[in-house]
């Protein structure tokens, strides 16, 4: 079943189809949300105002768009808002900066890493990830969320321009910026 | 002497374009065979104005291109190093061939095309995180459902309920309240039936004296009323049921009008959001 589908019975006030959209992008919206803000507590808020507000909101979604692209865009503006209100700047892979104690480290910590086939596999993926959402991290936040929508989510420039309201040039520029820094800071994992 | 006034080819397009000056335009009017020729030359251009647009073949661009002065700046391109939009189309397997030329023969652009690929491939297998369990039943308790049913609105507020410590105590607090004092009042009831029964009786009696003394009171009253005596005399069976039926009309109209301010609205275009 397709999104325009589920949204159409959504609108008929079926929970179901409420339940399934949320279903279907709980995980790519925190996950966006999560490496923007790099607080889990926050980044749970935002997710659920993010889902609330656009589900709340479904009578007024226009379906020409994809229905992705329209939750996205209200995910990157809570997490960009509360980027411009709180200005969290510090690497919360670590842990949120607010976290005092070490379960609070853990619990706001990102989880990053694959189940590794072997101990050194395992090893080497969480290095990698960890190295990886560092670098993420220390990007400007407009270059983050671009990257995260092109390369982690696979949206087209002409969807992440239309869902950002930038020009497509503008886009270009910073997913092409935002790449060059990664490179530029992932370059002594190289070989 | 007639045919040196005849319509030129130049004078037919002034013709057509609605330029033809006020003279010429009425030897048209006169003469048969300017007005066919005029007739034919608009019929072929109407012809030739309705034919369709022909596209080229796809690779019609590139080959222009390949044939005009792009051609130098295309030489000049494959011996520039790789920019973003480069590593783009690298990354996605459609570069094209001048540029392909130039990252084999530039060890600067292989190395940049590598780490680039490498980069996207690590970006792209990046993991995505689940949020804390029940996140959906947290979301769904504020979203306000379109034509939620009664069943569905109470299970919505007994989940809220449900999760908060203090609403279930409140909530138990009260249902034992209530509980209670239904059990003490049917216990109590239980051994005081005279009681209850003596007391009813007092209630009933009393009640039905004072509901036949009020409309005694009303009574007197409406007679006392000046109108009162004129109104009955008017009174006659074919005035009540005329005054009745209008009642019924108005009460009808009434109702209908109500339905139609109550009806919920048809669905309009979707509206913009931003």
């Amino acid at each position: 079943m397709t999104d325009q589908e589920i949204v159409a019975l959504a609108r008929e006030g079926r929970e179901a189809a409420y339940r399934e959209l949320i279903r279907r992008y709980e995980r790519p919206v925190f996950s966006l949300i999560l490496r923007m803000v790099r607080d889990r507590q926050l980044a749970e808020d935002l997710a659920q105002e993010t889902f609330i507000k656009a589900l709340n909101a479904i009578a007024s979604y226009r379906p020409e768009f994809k229905f992705s692209s329209w939750i996205f865009k209200i995910a990157n503006n809570a997490a960009i808002d509360q980027l411009r209100r709180r200005e969290v700047d510090t690497l919360s892979i670590d842990g949120a900066p607010n976290a005092t104690s070490a379960d609070d480290i853990e619990a706001t910590a990102l989880q990053v890493g694959d189940k590794g086939e072997t101990p050194l596999a395992e090893l080497e993926a969480r290095e990698l990830g960890t190295h990886i959402e560092r670098a993420i991290s220390r990007l400007r936040p407009e270059y983050r969320s671009c990257i995260m929508l092109r390369h982690v989510e696979g949206l087209a420039y002409e969807e992440i321009a239309q869902l950002l309201d930038l020009p497509l040039g503008t886009v270009k520029t910073y997913i092409h910026r935002a790449r060059h820094e990664l490179r530029d800071m992932l370059a002594h994992l190289r070989d | 002497m007639a045919e040196a006034f005849h319509l030129g080819p130049e004078e037919l397009d002034l013709y057509l374009d609605g330029r033809l000056s006020g003279n010429r335009t009425s030897h048209l009017e006169t003469c048969e065979q300017c007005r066919t020729a005029a007739e034919e030359t608009r019929e072929v251009v109407a012809q030739l104005r309705a034919l369709p647009r022909l596209a080229p073949g796809g690779h019609f661009a590139d080959l222009i291109m390949a044939r005009v002065g792009l051609a130098g700046a295309a030489a000049r391109r494959a011996e520039e190093h790789f920019t973003g939009e480069d590593l783009d189309l690298w990354v996605l397997g459609t570069l094209p061939a001048p540029r392909e030329a130039h990252l084999r023969e530039c060890p600067d652009c292989q190395a940049l095309a590598d780490a680039e690929r490498v980069l996207v491939m690590r970006l792209e297998a990046l993991p995505l995180f689940d949020p804390r369990p029940g996140f959906a039943e947290r979301v769904l308790d504020e979203v306000d459902l379109p034509g939620l049913s009664l069943i569905g609105s109470w299970q919505r507020w007994r989940r809220g309920v449900s999760r908060n410590p203090l609403t279930v105590g409140m909530a138990a607090g009260i249902g034992g309240l209530l509980g209670g004092s239904i059990a003490a009042s049917v216990a109590w009831a239980s051994g005081n039936q005279d009681t209850i029964s003596g007391a009813g009786t007092w209630v009933m009696t009393h009640a039905q004296a004072l509901f036949w003394q009020g409309v005694g009171t009303a009574s007197l009253l409406l007679e006392q009323q000046s109108w009162y005596q004129s109104a009955r005399a008017g009174l006659t069976p074919g005035r009540i049921v005329a005054v009745g039926g209008l009642a019924v009309a108005l009460y009808g109209a009434g109702v209908l009008a109500l339905r139609r301010l109550l009806a919920l609205p048809a669905p309009g275009p979707a509206r913009a959001l931003s």
